[in-house]
């Protein structure tokens, strides 16, 4: 059971949200965009445990003791690679779910979550206001995640240039939203022989 | 300039350089203190409209922040000094009341307050980060590295490792030039004799649940605002290193459980925010009160919420969250 932003406009986008992304053109947002998209009671780290795509993902928060932080009174949003963003990495993507490499998945996904509260409608509005038509957020790891539209799809990008795209109905929280993405948003690199 | 800061990555550097392991990076501690306060004014103290109410409750919550911060010569004050103009009166309803414009407790440095000591020695709290280096690493070789034959060497091939591993970018570090590579829970630097030079201990690995908090990491107590915000308890209920805060057992300094990330960044009021908040982000709970007008942008991190102008992008107001 979780809270879902149906996606009638694109993936995370609801019917609401795509007349705002069609009309927005001054960048505010805020109250009155969310009567239709309240959270319920539930935490994002339980949200993201109950989702059937996003195992990977709650396995790693539960391994690395994060739990308690998607669990807490901060907000944050969490871009969450689907179990198929890993098994689309192969070799790469089973050693990085390894427990030796944990250290390394905890770094991918701090590249993936960002603070506060970011719906998908939040993010559609932003870039459809910008000039550039892409806007950016910070990472807990310190970097920035770009994103930008394209025929209703959001598309994120990291530093290093690789990019993901929405996937999926957002997970909205008491204290955050998980928004699945269908890739990691990181160049891990490639498995040595 | 008047700062209000979140950037308390740099308590790691003032604990590390307790230490007598020393630290491989540059600069110093600074003991806490911050040459870039002096020189700075509140002249561009955002005015939050009227209402006093805000302040009193928080200092109810936090009276002894500004009692501590009395005094001290750190440009005018955005609250705390009886200016009428600070208030979220005109914002609505919600939380507005039990919401607080962020003063001057997170903008000291020179204050340290000895809050406990831990094992002999001193646990400090820290209020003012902006002037301390970031991070840096411990001099020396990691315990695992140590312990192997012959020790404290690079691997001659690194068995499935992945190639970005090797750069601190990839942990989200800022680190100096030079080789880094991967180890059992560490990046660690290659020193100048070929073996390695120092390490930094990495989330999910040397810093994992159930590990003992390492003894070159002194603790060291963040401030009130944080501990009530993100729950932490008293100070040795909690360790910081890069941006994470973490829960331990106050016996054993074993960790428990990650309680909080951080962006770290630095925000200043009166002067830009920083880059990367460019999407309205304002915790559900108190949209209906901070929401994006012609005349007031917010975007939150690190517990806070900040009021930016929508023109010049420059931080008007921090505004610390009511606990729920």
């Amino acid at each position: 059971m979780h809270q879902g932003i149906g996606t009638p406009f694109g993936p995370g986008l609801t019917g609401v949200a795509a007349a705002l992304l069609l009309t927005a053109c001054s960048g505010e947002s805020g109250a009155g965009d969310e009567a239709a998209t309240a959270p319920g009671d539930a935490t994002l780290a339980t949200l993201v445990s109950k989702s059937d795509d996003l195992s990977v993902v709650s396995a790693t928060l539960e391994d690395a003791g994060l739990v308690q932080v998607f669990d807490g009174n901060a907000a944050y949003t969490l871009f969450a690679p689907q179990d198929s963003a890993f098994e689309s990495l192969g070799e790469a993507g089973e050693l990085l779910r390894s427990p030796e490499q944990r250290p390394a998945m905890v770094a991918v996904l701090r590249d993936h979550i960002v603070p506060g509260y970011l719906t998908p409608d939040d993010i559609a509005k932003a870039v459809e206001a910008d000039g550039d038509g892409k806007v950016a957020m910070k990472t807990m790891a310190g970097h920035t995640l770009t994103f930008t539209t394209d025929d209703g799809t959001i598309t994120a990008t990291g530093e290093d240039g690789t990019a993901v795209h929405f996937s999926g109905d957002a997970l909205l929280a008491s204290n955050g939203v998980a928004i699945p993405v269908d890739g990691l948003a990181v160049e891990v690199g490639n498995a040595a022989p | 300039m008047r700062r209000i800061t979140t950037a308390l990555a740099a308590i790691f550097i003032l604990a590390s350089a307790a230490h007598a392991q020393g630290n491989s990076q540059g600069g110093g501690p600074g003991g806490g203190g911050n040459g870039e306060r002096g020189g700075g004014k509140a002249a561009g103290a955002p005015k939050e409209g009227g209402g006093s109410k805000d302040r009193g409750n928080a200092g109810r919550k936090q009276g002894g922040n500004a009692e501590r911060r009395g005094g001290q010569a750190v440009g005018a004050p955005m609250e705390g000094g009886g200016s009428k103009d600070r208030g979220n009166t005109g914002r609505g309803g919600g939380r507005g009341d039990d919401n607080r414009i962020a003063g001057n407790d997170r903008e000291r440095g020179h204050d340290r307050e000895v809050v406990g000591r831990w094992r002999d020695v001193d646990v400090v709290r820290i209020n003012n980060f902006v002037s301390v280096p970031h991070r840096g690493l411990i001099a020396g070789c990691p315990p695992g590295l140590a312990k192997k034959n012959p020790p404290c060497v690079p691997p001659g091939q690194v068995r499935n490792s992945f190639l970005r591993y090797d750069r601190p970018d990839f942990w989200g570090l800022r680190l100096d030039g030079g080789r880094y590579w991967y180890d059992d829970g560490y990046l660690v630097r290659l020193g100048p004799d070929g073996r390695a030079g120092g390490f930094i201990p990495l989330l999910g690995g040397a810093l994992a649940i159930g590990n003992v908090w390492p003894t070159f990491y002194q603790p060291v107590a963040v401030p009130v605002y944080y501990e009530s915000y993100y729950g932490l308890g008293p100070y040795n209920a909690y360790r910081y290193a890069d941006n994470v805060i973490y829960r331990v057992n106050p016996e054993t300094a074993a960790i428990t459980s990650v309680a909080a990330l951080l962006t770290g960044d630095d925000f200043v009021v009166g002067s830009p925010m920083p880059v990367g908040y460019d999407v309205y982000n304002v915790p559900y709970a108190y949209r209906e009160q901070y929401y994006d007008r012609p005349d007031a942008l917010y975007r939150y991190s690190d517990g806070s919420i900040y009021q930016l102008d929508p023109e010049t992008r420059l931080i008007a107001a921090a505004i610390e969250l009511a606990l729920t």
